[in-house]
């Protein structure tokens, strides 16, 4: 707040809820706090993200494993359920790549340096890899892909298989409109100041993005290995050719498939929107130097009607 | 909460007062009005791009709208109150990570006939606020056209578009402008109903209603038609979606209307957006200008 033109015997109590140059304000300082953080400890809470949406993931593959809704009532049934992830990450506290794009913004603004982007960048995506697979090895012993006579894991085995399946370019194009959405989110919950707001908050975009099926890099290192996992089970592999009414060919569901055919596209189509179409837009609008957007937002309409 | 104001509360009860309640009507036309100040301000290169990223916003709600109603078959007033939840997504954004969107922005005409902001800035902050809209909606056709999302269960959720879009350039021009000056007020209802709210929470709470409304009752949002009707106008190109639409209704399709100029602009642009003016501009915020912030009004 602009306390300097308030006089000092006046203490300004603000309870409303951030406006957006504050917002972009609070972002440029929290990528300072980031790109300080030890490499341990990144690491670790990178871990963590990568399980908080592992765990999203896996309870959305369940909610909607036998739905017999239609197709979209299901997708946004899948999508509210899956924000589970992102709330946990944003109020329990995690570093997640994809919201991590947003720390452009203090790069822009010349606050970190090159090397520390890059570096919180590398580190959260490999340790979100990590947490993400350490999700997979821990639901897959949990033997939940056998509830409900293995639909669970058919489910989850479908999900793969259509995302290794996907051409480059619509890869990208789902991975630039996904990360628009969570880096919005993410930037609404810079607006909240308790958690019911950024619940819902939460809500709307996340739910939005998984609904309509844009690719998230992080869920799919989740999705993905597990449905490589679950392909070398046979009673789930025909549980799922019999949810599908066909059988199924399974040979892009490789490792090699997986990084090729998804993650790449992906990850890149996710720096997009993260990076270019959140990020840098939304310095430009806020933070640009030649710009001074007053932070005291409240003020007399008519100063003269008093 | 303001400087003069704190100081008057003060004198009155000898002790600082912290007010927490949600702000009374004749302090939202007064935020209100002060925010047409300040949006006056803002320069044409962030306007444009805040006025590019509400029709972003906006073309990211209509998406998942058609989304989640394009294989409903039954339960027709259900699945279009589940639309206009989902739709809701864009006002949220819009009011929340800010952006500035051409109908929400017809309620600054309060400062206007304040007088605290000349015709001209009105004037230009609307035009700017349409023409970047328009430039948003038009990206995430582009975007949305490239993820193939359209291909989803057949193509049905291309021929969804394609025929909602159809039925929205057949529309006469005293529906369309009516179906427009609903909409609006329900738009600017639910701004205003924001300007009330401390908390997100609120103001997500008090967008629901007015938002899922005037989407599930079918009317015409001159933003949401930026990228409904481009998106419909790429996608008739495509055989099979068409055939995919051709399947729904049951016989020959026509969709000789379906055009950039003719269709979209004449037939229902023009109407929609003069709804949409009229419905902001007077019904709205005119009334509210009379009701809280006329000259002659001495209570506030």
């Amino acid at each position: 707040m602009a306390e300097n033109s308030v006089p000092k015997t006046i203490q300004l109590i603000d309870i409303d809820a951030y406006a957006p140059p504050q917002i972009a304000a609070r972002i440029d300082k929290v990528a300072t706090v980031k790109a300080q953080l030890t490499f341990v400890k990144t690491f670790l809470l990178g871990i963590l993200a990568g399980a908080y949406i592992g765990i999203g993931a896996q309870f959305a593959t369940l909610v909607t494993c036998d739905s017999t809704l239609h197709f979209g009532l299901t997708s946004m049934i899948a999508g509210i359920t899956f924000s589970l992830g992102l709330m946990l990450v944003v109020i329990a506290g995690a570093e997640l790549f994809t919201g991590n794009n947003l720390i452009i913004m203090g790069y822009v603004s010349k606050r970190i340096r090159t090397r520390d982007v890059l570096n919180n960048w590398i580190v959260s995506y490999v340790s979100n890899l990590v947490g993400s697979l350490t999700m997979v090895f821990w639901v897959y012993n949990s033997h939940q892909f056998e509830f409900f006579h293995h639909m669970v894991g058919a489910k989850a085995l479908l999900i793969a298989n259509t995302k290794v399946n996907l051409d480059f370019k619509v890869a990208l194009a789902r991975g630039v409109l996904c990360n628009s959405m969570v880096c919005l989110a993410v930037w609404l919950c810079f607006s909240s100041r308790n958690v019911a707001d950024k619940i819902i908050a939460i809500v709307f975009p996340i739910g939005g993005f998984v609904a309509s099926g844009f690719e998230h890099c992080v869920a799919n290192m989740y999705f993905i290995p597990m449905g490589i996992t679950l392909k070398g089970n046979p009673t789930v592999v025909a549980a799922a050719e019999k949810m599908a009414g066909k059988t199924l060919d399974f040979s892009q569901l490789t490792w090699g498939g997986f990084f090729v055919n998804n993650l790449i596209p992906v990850t890149l189509g996710n720096i997009v929107g993260g990076v270019i179409l959140v990020g840098v837009m939304f310095w430009f609008v806020y933070l640009r130097p030649d710009i001074s957007f007053s932070l005291k937002v409240k003020q007399d309409f008519y100063h003269d009607k008093k | 909460m303001s400087g003069t104001q704190d100081n008057s509360t003060t004198q009155e009860y000898a002790m600082p007062v912290l007010e927490v309640d949600a702000y009374a009507p004749a302090k939202m036309a007064d935020r209100v009005g002060m925010v047409g100040v300040s949006k006056s301000k803002l320069s044409t290169l962030t306007l444009l791009a805040l006025s590019i990223l509400a029709g972003v916003f906006i073309a990211l709600g209509a998406q998942l709208w058609m989304l989640v109603v394009h294989t409903a078959t039954s339960n027709y007033g259900l699945n279009q109150l589940v639309g206009g939840v989902a739709f809701t997504l864009a006002l949220v954004l819009i009011v929340i990570a800010g952006a500035e969107l051409f109908t929400g922005n017809c309620l600054i005409a309060m400062s206007f006939m304040a007088r605290k902001i000349t015709g001209r800035d009105l004037a230009r902050n609307l035009i700017i606020a349409f023409i970047g809209n328009f430039i948003g909606a038009l990206t995430l056709v582009l975007w949305i056209y490239n993820s193939g999302q359209w291909m989803a269960n057949n193509y049905l959720l291309g021929a969804k578009i394609v025929l909602t879009a159809n039925d929205k350039v057949n529309i006469p021009f005293g529906a369309a402008f009516t179906r427009g000056v609903l909409c609006n007020t329900l738009v600017c209802l639910g701004i205003w109903l924001c300007y009330s709210g401390r908390s997100n929470l609120d103001k997500m709470l008090a967008l629901l209603w007015p938002i899922s409304c005037l989407i599930a009752c079918g009317f015409e949002h001159c933003v949401v038609n930026m990228w409904l009707i481009p998106m419909a106008l790429v996608l008739k190109g495509n055989s099979s979606v068409v055939a995919a639409a051709e399947k729904v209704t049951g016989g020959k399709l026509d969709i000789s209307n379906l055009t950039f100029f003719k269709g979209f602009l004449i037939d229902n642009m023009v109407p929609v957006v003069l709804g949409n003016l009229f419905g902001g501009v007077v019904l709205i915020a005119g009334v509210y200008w009379y009701i809280y912030l006329r000259p002659s009004n001495k209570a506030l």
